[in-house]
């Protein structure tokens, strides 16, 4: 799986899509995440000249099952958002009830810490992007009302958000959340993406990035693959070792 | 393919005094690897990203006619052992490929440290008006964590390595 994303990283095309852009107004535009990506980028012709298609396929099965999870569940919370024939209260109250649930996910994340990702010290869990994504799909925003009405009850702004979560006070206990596999395979396209090898400017002789090599070696990403593969979630302690 | 090599036990496609153990057999074999493919090959996932080829595969394992046993082959025959076999397998098989390609396999799980997925939920979806967020919450976590067990030991992540 790692060396699919490789070679359609190595590819300089190969995270492009080939759709025309459409023109949409910004309320119709689709906020993308590494689920809706993947099943849009088509296969490298580095990886096969004679498959087509998205490049998620490729993935072994089990990938899949996870990458489907996400959007099963996605689809279900998107049905309840903009369902039909629902009151603005009602509808209102269950925004209000997913936001408290991501409130929630995210603070029994907190113990997750991962060292060197600065802009993103809860570890994503599986409930919170799927709500997150939900909440933002086009057919949610559609209900721009409702959403004032929440705005203004939370003191958010429409613009941003981050502003409709606010971190409780109190911990909140509870299980720490599984984790979201999306994120998982952000981190390792990140790595990927980092080169092999740096050339010195001086001599111009190539040097191996260890900076690459300590990621691949210690980061969390690392280590909670082998945690996803012995079925133990990612709160192993070794996360906190870095 | 195999599906159309199937098709040459079918008494249509034989002549009367072919050999029906032989048939027997190759309809074993057949399901046998079909089998194997859907329920540790991963082929489920496969097939939900194959519709045509899923619907197919549905087809035919739903199809009696196709399934029967042939006619000369008695009560008493000593074929029949093998036929009733096949008839086992088949039926087996259906069971765990509708399973299958509905949810990820529950064999997979396998409880590590208490878990989410220790409680049940129950196959039908909450309502999301009557439901508390810490259910709402637990709820979808078992269906992350269930999707995420599901991700097998010999998927080569560790391959992930510097050249």
């Amino acid at each position: 799986m790692a060396d699919f994303l490789e070679i359609q990283s190595s590819d300089r095309t190969g995270w492009l899509t080939i759709s025309e852009p459409q023109l949409l107004s910004q309320e119709e535009v689709e906020i993308q995440t590494i689920y809706s990506y993947l099943q849009l980028v088509d296969t490298s012709s580095l990886i096969s000249k004679h498959v087509r298609g998205p490049v998620y396929k490729l993935f072994p099965p089990s990938v899949r099952a996870t990458i489907r999870a996400h959007i099963a569940c996605r689809h279900w919370i998107i049905s309840k958002i903009a369902a039909q024939g629902i009151g603005k209260r009602i509808r209102q109250s269950r925004i209000e009830l997913l936001l408290q649930a991501i409130e929630i996910s995210r603070n029994r994340s907190q113990g997750v810490f991962v060292d060197g990702i600065g802009e993103s010290p809860v570890v994503r869990s599986f409930v919170e992007t799927v709500l997150t994504s939900a909440l933002l799909s086009p057919q949610s925003r559609l209900f721009a009302r409702v959403w004032q009405d929440v705005a203004t009850k939370r003191g958010a702004s429409l613009d941003s958000f981050e502003t409709f979560i606010s971190t409780p006070l109190a911990s909140v206990t509870g299980r720490k959340p599984t984790v979201d596999f999306g994120w998982i395979l952000e981190r390792m396209i990140e790595i990927i993406s980092l080169p092999d090898t740096l050339r010195d400017e001086g001599d111009g002789v190539g040097l191996v990035n260890f900076e690459k090599r300590r990621c691949v070696e210690t980061r969390p990403v690392y280590t909670m693959i082998i945690d996803a593969t012995t079925g133990t979630s990612v709160t192993s302690p070794i996360l906190y070792r870095h | 393919m195999l599906l159309r090599l199937f098709d040459t036990t079918l008494p249509s496609a034989a002549p009367s005094y072919h050999d029906h153990t032989d048939d027997a057999n190759l309809r074993l074999s057949i399901l046998t690897v079909l089998s194997d493919w859907i329920t540790q090959g991963g082929g489920a996932q496969d097939l939900l990203d194959k519709p045509d080829i899923c619907r197919e595969l549905r087809h035919f394992l739903h199809n009696d006619e196709k399934h029967a046993v042939p006619e000369g082959v008695s009560k008493e025959s000593v074929d029949r052992p093998a036929w009733e076999e096949v008839q086992d397998l088949r039926k087996s098989f259906v069971i765990s490929f509708e399973r299958l390609i509905r949810r990820p396999s529950l064999s997979a799980l396998f409880v590590h440290e208490p878990g989410p997925s220790e409680r049940a939920y129950g196959p039908h979806p909450p309502d999301i008006d009557d439901i508390d967020v810490e259910d709402l919450l637990g709820c979808l976590d078992a269906i992350g964590a269930t999707a995420f067990r599901y991700v097998q030991p010999e998927v080569s992540f560790i391959r992930l390595s510097c050249k």
